[in-house]
């Protein structure tokens, strides 16, 4: 059973495939992903959000939820060497790059807890499988083609792992590097993670991108995290390990092989040496300036 | 705090030269293997689904430049000396293009250099992107325009009310 509705701005597209599966499954998945819009949009006056960037509300009154993705955003940032920071100029916080990956970890393990196996939950192309698809192989996920959205250039198997790509394709350049405000990201327009599980993969991708060219070299150092990015002239660079996961035309008459997830990550946290440094030596960044490390990432 | 500041500054130092003069002798060896296919100095980066049979691919992809087409086969540079230990690569030609650039050797031996190497130099493989027909579940991609899915999501609500 599957359906798709436009939450938070995107499609999402939330598909199970357990043997005992009930409309009101779906329901309860896209009814938390709409909770958690009005929770976090920032284009909705009275989510908490907006009220906490309008001083409505204080800092210790939170949710666990919000003091919770504020929390993991910094542990973001600080991963990412400010590659990734919610924080506005201003002094306002938009953790559209961050929420959307923690939702789909959120109704994935609803739906878990709900006592479902086989699924696979997609949001704005992040993608967390569970189990085997309706025909009981493992999910293909597909990495699209940024050049035709029609294509595939890509098919993965990957188990329980989470999927994320950043692009510029879609939506135009819509991520900026925060140390240099001036020059959008443009050599690298498609910049696909695989992860964990979807948020990993997704706040990962999300600064990975920002990065530039640097992005792939920064996912290849950061353990447990393999990434695929495609660059403006067509040209595909992939991690050491990223390959394991690939679907090869000849695998294509599914054989018991998909089965045998024979990769094995690495979970680790991420070490300080798999961060990059700065792209200007020396260069100064202040919170709260105008060059303030500031991470645009208008997912919404 | 001073004297740990100054070690951290020469420690990035070290990392930026041993970067640089990797980075040096892994491009001349890829210049070897491509001077073994009689192609330079024109790196033909036309992707190999350029002659697929979807035109519609072509769109973001025409820019690419395709000028003297490499024989097909792989070709293997020579071991170069990165100081610290050898660097060695295979280039890889299809259908005129590269296809794909491996690292058959690299330094690996030392802990030294393995500190260097996940520093410095990650092994990255790169290849022309092509279309897959296989049939799959579901996509990942950059997010799709709201508009273009509401308009998309509009019509198709539309015939299904007539």
């Amino acid at each position: 059973m599957k359906d798709t509705r436009l939450i938070m701005g995107m499609p999402i597209t939330v598909e199970i495939a357990d043997a005992g599966v009930t409309p009101e499954m779906l329901e309860r998945a896209f009814a938390r992903f709409v909770a958690i819009d009005e929770q976090f949009s920032t284009f909705k006056p009275a989510s908490e959000v907006s009220r906490f960037n309008a001083g409505a509300i204080a800092a210790e009154n939170l949710s666990d939820d919000l003091q919770e993705v504020l929390r993991l955003a910094e542990e973001t940032r600080r991963q990412t060497q400010g590659y990734f920071d919610i924080a506005l100029p201003d002094g306002r916080i938009d953790p559209a790059g961050l929420v959307k990956g923690w939702a789909i970890r959120r109704v994935a393990r609803q739906l878990k807890n709900g006592g479902c196996r086989n699924f696979c939950v997609e949001a704005g192309g992040d993608i967390q499988p569970s189990g085997v698809n309706g025909a009981g192989k493992p999910w293909r996920v597909g990495i699209r083609n940024p050049f035709n959205i029609e294509e595939n250039v890509k098919i993965l198997t990957i188990g329980e792992h989470g999927i994320a790509t950043s692009g510029t394709y879609v939506r135009g350049q819509h991520i900026w590097n925060p140390f240099r405000r001036d020059q959008p990201v443009t050599a690298i327009v498609s910049l696909t993670v695989i992860g964990p599980d979807v948020y990993e993969a997704d706040r990962f991708a999300t600064a990975a991108f920002a990065m530039g060219k640097e992005g792939i070299a920064f996912i290849e150092r950061l353990p447990g995290f393999e990434g695929y990015s495609i660059d403006a002239h067509g040209t595909a660079t992939m991690t050491t390990h990223f390959s394991e996961f690939i679907l090869h035309a000849s695998d294509t008459n599914l054989s018991s092989k998909e089965y045998e997830y024979g990769h094995s990550f690495h979970q680790q946290t991420p070490h300080l040496s798999a961060i990059p440094s700065p792209p200007k030596k020396g260069e100064r960044r202040v919170r709260g300036t105008c060059d303030a490390q500031y991470f645009h990432y208008n997912s919404i | 705090m001073c004297r740990a500041h100054t070690g951290h500054e020469t420690f990035r130092f070290l990392m930026k030269k041993l970067f640089a003069s990797l980075s040096l002798v892994a491009v001349f060896s890829v210049y070897v293997a491509l001077r073994q296919m009689g192609g330079l100095p024109y790196i033909s980066v036309a992707p190999a689904d350029s002659a697929s049979d979807s035109s519609s691919s072509a769109q973001g992809t025409a820019s690419a430049i395709r000028q003297i087409p490499y024989r097909d086969g792989s070709y293997t540079g020579i071991s170069a000396d990165a100081f610290y230990g050898n660097i060695k690569v295979q280039v890889t030609v299809q259908g005129g293009s590269i296809a794909d650039v491996r690292f058959l050797d690299y330094p690996k031996d030392r802990p030294n250099s393995v500190e260097v190497n996940t520093y410095a130099m990650p092994l990255l493989r790169s290849e022309a992107i092509t279309a897959q027909s296989a049939p799959v579940d579901t996509v990942s991609g950059a997010t799709f325009s709201s508009m273009a899915f509401n308009q998309s999501f509009a019509s198709a609500l539309a015939q299904a009310t007539h």
